[in-house]
């Protein structure tokens, strides 16, 4: 093993690896183990679902290793099943054939890898560890929306029509005749506005209303991130 | 015959004129026909009467003949036409004799009686008039003709005439005199006048079918006959004449007429013979009449039986042996065809036929091809010989089989390699028939040996482009499966893979985990010995070899299949539910070929279950027992076989928009060289396929 992964950040988080076949279960999971990773393994979809969903805690890092042909349930119906999740996990796949169709499938499903078997130990290692720090930006993002969220729920009316003329990039003036009311009145709001939402300057403030317009589809945050 | 030919025939209608034209033709045929039989009906009676030295003691009685002549000739319809034309003519006849009129009427009642009951049962035995070159219309013309009919009419005319008779003759010599009267001139006449008739008509169809009359062979035969007769003729003068008389008369001169007509019945027609006996009877006939001759001996009834009773035992005779002779010739020139035909078959078989005499141990060759045993046509040859050229393996076999045959004295059929002496091998197909003696005890061999190196060379190509088709097939499935394959495979190595690289990452550590890489280490062990079965069975599967029959476990055979085919079901979301028997015979078979069959089916199965929702994908696969059989059934949920099942098994009818058509027909002829059979049909849901195969006995197991 010539690449060691990271061992502080990459680490915190929960590898799921999910096989129909139980040596490749073990094998995988001691080597992901070895490499110090938190994981556990599954032989079917089922368990590995109940185990994920109950409870659900969609503050805890994890990731899913999943074969992708499997008896009954192939890794593309889990990942579908997991979509709707508020935080879904990032999955890699696995195959053991270089499967065109199911491939763009698992990539628009928001597959973040494609590993065909035989999967080589420091590619998996790397693409588990991408796949954890992504689950913790996106987490990380969907905190920080969370908290904007929360601030700007604390405007006013009167604050938030402030706020929406401030980004439009109005002088104070226009904004007063617009509510007609006066400069001083708008000033007072806007500093309010600033101090509520806890941005530093203008630039600041246009980029949380710019967040807070477009509210981040599922497993895009890391996309941004990037 | 002649007669009811033209008479009856029934011309199609086109025209009216025409219609008469035939009708009248018709009548005037019957018209000529009736008059020329009323003719010579007098003109028989007359010399009937005539030669008779008494009236009540004919010499001979020719109206009989001309009667029975007509009355076989002439259709039975014409029978009635013919009695008043002939009645006049017989008392026309009468008119000029001495005869009282109870005895012409009596003479009359005994022809047409005699006539009526010789012709009907000919007719009845051979359906219509006797010809004389056959033994069996003979033999039944002198039963039933000649000796027969004259007999009862005779006794029954005596038993008639007798209140009549003024003088009361002794009654045996009444009946005698008529029945041989009678008997003489059928034996005499009738064969001549039948034969001539016969003669006749084939010429007139040769004529109106424009061929030539009379070919070469003909003129040869007819100068022959012609010698022949002036021969008997002047025979007949020295037997007969007027030197053969009296006191120095030679009364069994005649017997030197015999070699004479031997000659006639051996050389020339049965025409011929009864010309000649027409011309013996003629001159006897006169002889007698004169009072010259050796019969003249010394009362009228004395000469004239003895007469009678010596041309009866010549002319009977030889008109047998003339049917007989002339039977014998066809039966001649049919053998000789035959033989020819049979020359040509055996010529084209490349066959030779044998005799193989067991006491001097030799064999005699008769053979058309001569390259079939080298050397040709032999005789006498000594067993031995042939023993050696007998290819050194299978001499020992051909011994026993030979030996076999002659101590049970049953066929046999045996093949066997016979070398050249360049060296070559020629494969050799050989039957035998024993022949029984007296004893029951085979005391030579009759059979044929025939070259089949061709046919063996061809059933060899046969079986080995078999095998390359089997194996195509197989690469050609196995192509199809690749993809599972490749997933197959590649589970173990991936295993095997991240295990070791787990085992790098401890004992990158210190202190090194050797509990969990003593684990590791075991499972790649476990996962390579995994992926080298599976390339085992591969290799199996695409290697290129004879068959080989051993006994296997179906089941076994079952469960590999399905594990060669895992991946590809899982990928196609089909289950595979099996029920397998617990006590199942095993059967000698090919385990290559036999995995190609069941591989066969279940892709088909799988192919066919395409289109069905994802649930609803299963493959059942059974294995029992039935008796000594066993059945491995394998159904799908497919839309199951269109219109005749066992079409599927035709080659090139496929159901599938790439398959070739040959997949099941490799399989069907697989399963058959096994010994077993192929079925289809569709089931409830689904088509289901049978392998039935022949179970080995426990008692038959090999070690």
């Amino acid at each position: 093993m010539t690449t060691m992964a990271p061992a502080d950040t990459a680490r915190n988080g929960t590898v799921y690896v999910v096989d129909d076949e139980p040596m490749m279960v073990t094998a995988l999971t001691r080597l992901l183990r070895g490499a110090g990773f938190d994981t556990q393994g599954f032989q079917t979809p089922e368990i590995f679902l109940q185990f994920f969903l109950h409870p659900y805690r969609p503050e805890h890092g994890a990731c899913v290793v999943i074969d992708l042909v499997m008896p009954g349930c192939d890794g593309l119906a889990v990942q579908r099943a997991l979509a709707a999740l508020a935080s879904p996990p990032p999955f890699v796949f696995l195959s053991g054939r270089g499967d065109v169709k199911a491939s763009v499938q698992a990539m628009k499903g928001g597959a973040l890898d494609f590993l065909t078997k035989p999967v080589d130990g420091d590619a998996l290692i790397a693409a588990v560890s991408n796949a954890l720090r992504r689950d913790r930006q996106a987490r990380g993002a969907r905190a920080e929306r969370a908290a904007l969220c929360g601030r700007y729920a604390c405007l006013t009316q009167r604050e938030r029509q402030v706020f929406a003329g401030v980004v439009a990039g109005q002088l104070n003036k226009q904004i007063a005749l617009q509510l007609g009311t006066v400069e001083k009145t708008v000033k007072v709001h806007r500093a309010r506005v600033m101090e509520k939402m806890g941005a530093a300057n203008l630039a600041e403030l246009v980029r949380m209303s710019a967040r807070l317009s477009s509210p981040p589809r599922a497993g895009d945050a890391w996309t941004k991130v990037q | 015959m002649v007669l009811s030919r033209r008479m009856t025939v029934k011309r199609p209608v086109k025209a009216g004129s025409a219609t008469r034209s035939a009708a009248a033709r018709a009548r005037v045929t019957s018209l000529l026909f009736t008059a020329l039989i009323a003719a010579l009906y007098f003109f028989g009676a007359r010399l009937g009467w005539y030669l008779s030295p008494r009236p009540e003691l004919p010499l001979i009685w020719p109206p009989h003949a001309v009667l029975f002549a007509a009355l076989l000739l002439a259709p039975l319809g014409f029978w009635k036409t013919l009695l008043a034309p002939v009645a006049i003519a017989h008392l026309l006849a009468a008119q000029g004799s001495s005869a009282a009129p109870a005895l012409v009427a009596a003479d009359f009642c005994g022809t047409l009686l005699a006539a009526l009951i010789g012709a009907s049962a000919l007719r009845y035995a051979l359906g219509g008039a006797p010809r004389f070159d056959r033994l069996r219309d003979t033999a039944c013309f002198v039963l039933y003709g000649v000796l027969l009919a004259p007999a009862l009419a005779a006794l029954l005319v005596t038993a008639l005439s007798w209140p009549l008779a003024k003088v009361r003759p002794d009654w045996m010599w009444s009946w005698r005199t008529l029945f041989f009267a009678h008997a003489l001139a059928l034996a005499a006449l009738a064969p001549a006048l039948i034969a001539g008739a016969q003669a006749f008509y084939a010429w007139c169809t040769r004529a109106r079918n424009s061929e030539p009359a009379f070919d070469r062979r003909f003129a040869a035969r007819a100068g022959e006959a012609a010698i022949l007769t002036l021969a008997v003729a002047a025979l007949g003068l020295l037997i007969f004449g007027a030197a053969n008389t009296g006191a120095t008369a030679m009364p069994l001169l005649w017997c030197v007429a015999w070699p004479l007509l031997l000659w006639v019945a051996l050389r020339l027609s049965s025409g011929c013979v009864a010309l000649a006996l027409f011309l013996l009877t003629a001159l006897a006939l006169w002889s007698v009449r004169s009072g010259a001759g050796p019969f003249a001996l010394g009362s009228a009834g004395a000469s004239v039986f003895a007469m009678q009773t010596t041309l009866l035992a010549l002319t009977l005779p030889a008109l047998l042996l003339g049917a007989v002779m002339r039977e014998r010739r066809e039966a001649q020139v049919q053998a000789g065809d035959r033989e020819k035909v049979l020359n040509l078959i055996l010529h084209a078989a490349r066959m030779s036929t044998w005799v193989w005499d067991l006491e001097p141990q030799k064999i005699t060759v008769k053979t058309t091809a001569a390259t079939v045993l080298q050397g040709g046509a032999s005789t006498g040859r000594a067993f031995s010989h042939c023993m050696d050229r007998v290819h050194q393996d299978d001499r020992r076999a051909l011994e026993q089989t030979l030996a076999a045959a002659v101590e049970r004295g049953a066929p046999y059929a045996v093949e066997f390699r016979l070398c050249e002496a360049d060296g070559g091998v020629r494969w050799m197909s050989s039957r035998g028939l024993p022949q029984l003696d007296a004893r029951g005890k085979p005391w030579r061999i009759v059979g044929t040996t025939a070259d089949i190196s061709e046919c063996k060379r061809h059933g060899q190509q046969l079986q080995e482009l078999r095998q390359e088709l089997a194996h195509l097939s197989r690469v050609a499935m196995l192509g199809e499966l690749s993809g599972a394959i490749t997933h197959e495979l590649n589970q173990p190595l991936t295993t095997v893979l991240s295990n070791a690289q787990a085992a790098q990452q401890l004992l990158a550590r210190e202190p090194a985990d050797l509990e969990e890489i003593r684990a590791i280490l075991a499972d790649i062990v476990a996962e390579n010995k995994r992926a080298g079965e599976i390339i085992r069975r591969l290799r199996t599967l695409l290697k290129k070899g004879e068959i080989q029959l051993q006994e296997v476990d179906v089941n076994e055979l079952v469960l590999e299949v399905i594990g060669l085919e895992h991946s590809d079901l899982i990928a196609r979301n089909i289950f595979v539910g099996t029920q397998l028997a617990a006590l199942l015979p095993r059967v000698r078979a090919d385990r290559v070929q036999m995995q190609q069959v069941l591989l066969n089916l279940m892709i088909n199965a799988s192919d066919a279950m395409a289109g069905n929702a994802v649930g609803d994908r299963l493959i059942k696969i059974g294995t029992h027992a039935e008796g000594d059989l066993v059945q491995v059934v394998v159904s799908d949920r497919g839309p199951g076989l269109p219109g005749d099942p066992e079409r599927i098994f035709e080659a090139f009818f496929t159901t599938k928009p790439q398959g070739l058509g040959l997949g099941l027909t490799i399989c069907r002829s697989i399963i058959g060289a096994h010994g077993g059979e192929l079925r289809a049909a569709n089931g409830e849901q689904g088509a289901v396929f049978t392998i039935v195969l022949p179970g080995v006995h426990l008692g038959e197991t090999t070690a």
